[in-house]
Order: C-alpha cells, then sequence, then structure tokens
C-alpha cells in the first residue's frame, strides 16, 4: 500500500551573514526505505531527532520531501494535488502527541469530530452530523451523551486522544499515522488507548504508521518496526526478532537502556554518548562516534540497509558478528 | 542503611486555593524516608507527588498552603516549623532538591560554573581559586570535564544539563535529595546514563533519596522502597521487590498489571477504567472507588486509612484491611 524509497528531507539553516559561506541543512530524513502494507501496523522507533516524526509527516503530505519518492497505491504522495489531494487526505490521517494541543479549545467536541465529515461532504445536516459523531465517539468508548457539546478542557487526556481518534477515522481512512499517541498519557489510561486503537484496526481494516520512542509500546502495537537514527533506518523487521535478539548495535544499546521491571542487569553494550546534531552529522556510520563496535571502515563507509535474514534488514558493517 | 528516618512527613496537608474551590493537593499524607535509603514516590499526574516533595522543601507558594502536618527531620527539627532565617540555612544544605524540568531553567546568559558558583556563595564565602576548585570537583564528580565550566547551558546537550543541575543540587552536600522526574525529558539512553549517575552519587555519598516519578518500571531497578500516590494520598508503601510480586491495593495491581500486559503482544491490556478524579470534588469514601472492580459498600462511605496488614507492608484499602 505505502512504498517509501530513499527519501530525503532536508530543512535549510540560515545560520551565518556571509554569503558565501557552505549552505548548510537539517538532515532530518537521510535517505530511508520502506514499505507498508495493507492493514499492517508498522512501528518507527527512534530517540528525539531521528526523523521519525518528519518521516509520518511526509507521509501525511503535511511536510514535502526534497527527494526521493513515498508512493500510496502506486500515485506519488508529492505529485498530489486538487481531488487527488482531497482523495488522500480522507484516505490517510494524522493523530498527534499531545491530546491538548491537537484539538481546538474553542470548538465543541460535536465540531471537531464532525470537522471532516463536513468538508468531505459526508453529511448534509446539523442532526445528521450529531448522529454520525455520537456513534463515532461510541466507537472510542466515550458513549454518554453529553460529551458532545463538551470542550477539550472539560476532558480529561485519555478522553482527548479518544476524541482524536474519533475524528481520524471519521471519514473511514486505510492508512493512521500515529504520531505518540499515547506518550503523553498516564500509564493507567494509555493501555485503554492502545486496546483501542488494535480494535479499530481489526474492525476498520486499518493500516497505522506508528510513531514512538518507547520501546515497549512499538513491540505491543507493530508487527514489523524500524528503527531509526539521525534519519537513517538502522534496523528493519519483525518486531518479535528485533526486540529479543537486536543486531544493530544502537537497537542493542536501545534495548538494554529501557527499563524494566526488577532490578537492574549488569553487561551489554552500556549507554554511551548522545545523538549528535543532524546538522553535522558524523561521516562514515552515523553512530560510529558512539558504537563500541567501531573500526576504520565504520568512520569511512555508510552502510547500506541489507537484508540478513528473512525480512530482517540492518545497516551495519558488522551486521553478522551479531547474528 | 541504618533504620532511623531522614525524614517524617507525618499527616501532611497541602492545598491550592482556585477560582473552583479547595483543590486538596496532598490530602493527610504520612510517610518517611530512611537513612541511606531510595525511596520512590510514584503516581500519575495531578497524584500530589511534586507538591509532596515541594512542601518539604517548604517551596509552596500561594495560592498553595500548607494547612496541616509535621515534616520531622533527622529525629529533632520540625522543617513546617522553621522562621525563614532558620530555612535559609537549612534549606539545600540538609535537604535539596531536582526540580523537575530544571535543565531547561538554567539562565541561558551565565555559565555553568558560575552558576554552580552562585549556587555555593548564597550559603558559604568561598572565593576565587577555592572556588574555582570546588565548581570542578563538583562537575568532575557528574561526569562533566571541568573544562567546560566556562560554557553556556546551549553549548551543553540535554543529558549534560542534567548532570549540571545535579551538580548543583549536590553542591552543598545535602543529606537528603529529592529528585523530581529527573529523567523524563531524556532520551532513552541518556535516561539510562543519568539514572546511573544518580544511583552512583547516592551509594558514594550515602545519600537518602527521595525519588519522585511516574515510571514505575524504572523504580523497580534501584529503589528499596515504592511509596504509590493517588489522588493526594498514599495508596500503598511497601519494599521494592515485594510491591513488584505482590501489590496490594487495587490501584498499584491495576497499574503493574497494564505494565506488564504490554510485555506480551497479542494479549489484550488491562486498563484501569476512567481518570483520576478532580482534588477540588474528591468523590466521598475511597477515592479510588470509581475505578475500583473489587469495590463493596463500605467504600462508598468509608475512607480507608493507611494500616499495616504486615510486617513492612502498608496499604489503604478497606478490601485488603479487613
Amino acid at each position: 500500500m505505502l512504498s517509501v524509497k530513499d527519501l530525503y528531507v532536508h530543512f535549510p539553516v540560515s545560520r551565518s551573514l556571509n554569503l558565501f559561506a557552505k549552505k548548510r541543512s537539517v538532515k532530518a530524513v537521510d535517505g530511508i526505505s520502506f514499505d507498508l502494507a495493507k492493514e499492517e501496523t508498522m512501528a518507527l522507533v527512534g530517540e528525539s531527532g531521528s526523523g521519525k516524526t518528519t518521516t509520518g509527516r511526509v507521509i501525511a503530505k503535511l511536510t514535502q520531501p526534497t527527494g526521493g519518492s513515498a508512493e500510496f497505491e502506486g500515485a506519488d504522495i508529492r505529485k498530489l494535488n486538487g481531488s487527488e489531494l482531497k482523495d488522500y487526505r480522507k484516505r490517510v490521517q494524522m493523530m498527534f502527541q499531545d491530546p491538548y494541543e491537537s484539538l481546538n479549545p474553542r470548538a465543541a467536541i460535536v465540531d471537531q469530530v464532525g470537522l471532516p465529515l463536513v468538508v468531505f461532504s459526508m453529511v448534509k445536516t446539523r442532526q445528521e452530523k450529531e448522529d454520525v459523531v455520537s456513534s463515532l465517539l461510541d466507537k472510542v468508548g466515550l458513549s454518554h451523551g453529553d460529551i458532545l457539546y463538551k470542550y477539550p478542557h472539560q476532558l480529561s487526556g485519555g478522553e482527548r486522544q479518544r476524541v482524536s481518534i474519533a475524528r481520524a477515522i471519521a471519514t473511514n481512512p486505510e492508512l493512521i499515522v500515529a504520531d505518540e499517541p499515547v506518550s503523553m498519557l498516564d500509564v493507567s489510561v494509555r493501555a485503554g488507548v492502545l486496546n483501542l486503537m488494535q480494535e479499530l484496526a481489526t474492525t476498520y481494516h486499518l493500516s497505522y504508521l506508528f510513531i514512538t520512542h518507547d520501546l515497549s509500546v512499538a513491540k505491543y502495537m507493530g508487527r514489523r518496526m524500524a528503527v531509526m537514527y539521525l534519519g537513517k533506518v538502522f534496523e528493519l523487521g519483525p518486531t518479535a526478532d528485533i526486540t529479543s535478539k537486536p543486531i544493530h548495535p544502537y537497537t542493542q544499546m536501545l534495548l538494554e537502556a529501557t527499563p524494566k521491571i526488577g532490578p537492574k542487569s549488569v553487561g551489554g553494550v552500556g549507554a554511551r554518548g548522545e545523538i549528535p546534531s543532524s546538522i553535522d552529522v558524523p561521516p562514515g556510520c552515523r553512530f560510529h562516534p558512539r558504537c563500541p563496535y567501531a573500526t576504520d571502515i565504520c568512520e569511512s563507509e555508510i552502510p547500506p540497509l541489507r537484508n540478513l535474514m528473512g525480512a530482517h534488514s540492518v545497516a551495519c558493517h558488522w551486521a553478522e558478528k551479531f547474528v | 542503611m541504618s533504620s532511623e528516618p531522614i525524614v517524617d512527613v507525618l499527616n501532611l496537608r497541602v492545598s491550592f486555593w482556585a477560582r473552583r474551590g479547595e483543590v486538596k493537593a496532598v490530602d493527610d499524607v504520612s510517610l518517611q524516608v530512611k537513612k541511606g535509603e531510595i525511596m520512590g514516590l510514584a503516581g500519575e499526574s495531578g497524584c500530589g507527588k511534586s507538591t509532596t516533595g515541594l512542601a518539604l522543601m517548604r517551596l509552596i507558594k500561594p495560592p498553595g498552603e500548607i494547612k496541616d502536618g509535621r515534616i520531622i527531620f533527622d529525629g529533632g527539627t520540625d522543617i513546617l516549623s522553621l522562621s525563614e532565617e532558620e530555612l535559609r540555612s537549612f534549606r539545600w544544605r540538609k535537604i535539596s532538591m531536582v526540580f523537575q524540568g530544571a535543565m531547561n531553567s538554567l539562565n541561558p546568559v551565565m555559565t555553568i560554573g558560575s552558576q554552580i558558583a552562585e549556587a555555593i556563595s548564597a550559603h558559604e564565602s568561598v572565593e576565587g581559586k577555592d572556588m574555582e576548585e570546588r565548581v570542578a570537583k563538583l562537575l568532575e564528580q557528574v561526569g562533566v570535564d571541568a573544562s567546560r565550566s566556562k560554557d553556556y547551558p546551549h553549548e551543553f546537550s540535554g543529558g549534560m544539563r542534567q548532570r549540571a543541575v545535579i551538580a548543583m543540587a549536590l553542591a552543598l552536600s545535602p543529606e537528603l535529595l529529592i529528585a523530581d522526574e529527573p529523567t523524563t525529558a531524556l532520551d532513552v539512553v541518556v535516561q539510562r546514563q543519568i539514572l546511573d549517575l544518580m544511583i552512583d552519587m547516592q551509594k558514594r555519598l550515602n545519600l537518602s533519596m527521595m525519588f519522585i516519578t511516574h515510571d514505575l518500571v524504572a523504580l523497580s531497578e534501584f529503589s528499596d522502597k515504592v511509596s504509590i500516590m493517588y489522588a493526594g494520598r498514599i495508596a500503598e508503601v511497601a519494599p521494592t521487590s515485594e510491591l513488584y510480586e505482590s501489590p496490594l491495593h487495587p490501584y498499584t495491581q491495576g497499574l503493574l498489571e497494564s505494565l506488564q500486559g504490554i510485555a506480551t503482544p497479542g494479549k489484550k491490556l488491562w486498563s484501569i477504567p476512567g481518570a483520576p478524579p478532580d482534588l477540588a470534588a474528591v468523590p466521598k469514601g475511597c477515592r479510588f472507588r470509581p475505578r475500583c472492580r473489587y469495590a463493596f459498600d463500605r467504600c462508598v462511605v468509608e475512607e480507608p486509612e493507611l494500616l499495616s496488614p504486615k510486617e513492612g507492608r502498608s496499604v489503604a484499602c478497606h478490601l485488603v484491611n479487613k
């Protein structure tokens, strides 16, 4: 359904008054490729600055890429306009991280969730809008009738995120780009939202591009995952394989650093350094300054993402060593 | 670890006055941190955990007010009865705090070194070379190269800024350190580095620590004891290993089920229905009752007290304390 090939998103930065200074850019996404099948959920995992959100925004057509292609059912997302674009917006929806900011504070819930219905002429009368919105709210577990005319500030974080979900499914989309939909929610409500998203995926044959920094959430939601670092995909494959046996040293570091219930285990790759600026990306493998296994080749040559076994791909010169 | 408490909080009440009325952020909380121990204070947003921390520092400002209770430090002083004058020599020297988001509130036009120096000179008369050495030592202690003391905050990465904040909190060698979500805004790997650093410091300096967090998973790795807060009250207190093996309060059970469930994909997650109550209109009886799967008639009318059903465990639940 979705095919991303060698995608680049570079944002220019103007810092110097010197006209002859070299043009610099933030390399938010720096050549990534992946596919997403119908009714599949893929998790895009990475730390801040990894380019996962930018990738999602390109898919939702909120950011224009500077190179490469992203195709949705054969059509290039970059070239969509007019009625094609309108159709695309109906089929692909986005959910944002912050339920406090992604809802209009001055619009009643019925109007927020009803907006896409009006835009796409799916309802004709006010009464019809109310009916459709209540049934949508019902589907996301907000069934008490008085919520229709409430405002976002009267709802809890979990309820707001459910409203965002209702709004996203209003147009019967095929793909939802969900950018950290649960990272601002407390544990006790997070589980409910994740459950809901999974149920909806089955009921409505939805695909999700699920963007998260949390490996445990990625593992729960996605059958496949892509681990990103500084604009590149480092590891791509079935979630179960990657989380049980991470191959890329960065994925190893990430998994090891993720807290687990129980006393802390010792040993492993350790937690070294911090993600560098995406303006001055290290040459060669961009992880080499932090990698405990880096050798000369890692400093000079960019390792391509290559298939190792089955559907598991890794971008590391020494990948075989870690299998 | 000795069994003497470094701080003993008794029946603390803190309220904020808002337009919608009195918000009882901390509502009759008693807790204890023993010497040399890491006590984890965990709960969800708005449960009163940060307010409790701030009350220990006597940093509740209007419209907030400490209404009642005692905070006994090291078996002697009641922090709540100290005069402003006494408080100045007490705060930061005896108890200090790493505030939530402090790494983003460093002064952007002052070097890191001079900000640490300022924190010291407000309490001690150290000058010139001595001060430089002291700052250098503090930075080295938290894993920042001393040569970076002349850098400004924007030249530091997020992790380094958090290290600097920790150095500042430790500048006057406090006995108790309150850390409020010290790793929350950080990336996973950096979070791990900061956690490792704090635990290492705690051991080396034999600090007592109150670690305030929403992250029960992280807490399981290093705390000695965990206190779970819900809607302004303590729901349960237990030694860490026991809490995770056999949680007694239905709220703790629900939280842990959600957390453990996420590790097993394919299964439906257990989630606690509903949301925490508005602290300006707390339900009568047990405040967790509207969300509790075991609630019975007594829970509707009577607020459960924090009692000890067995050695070392405390829980506020009618079902357990029958």
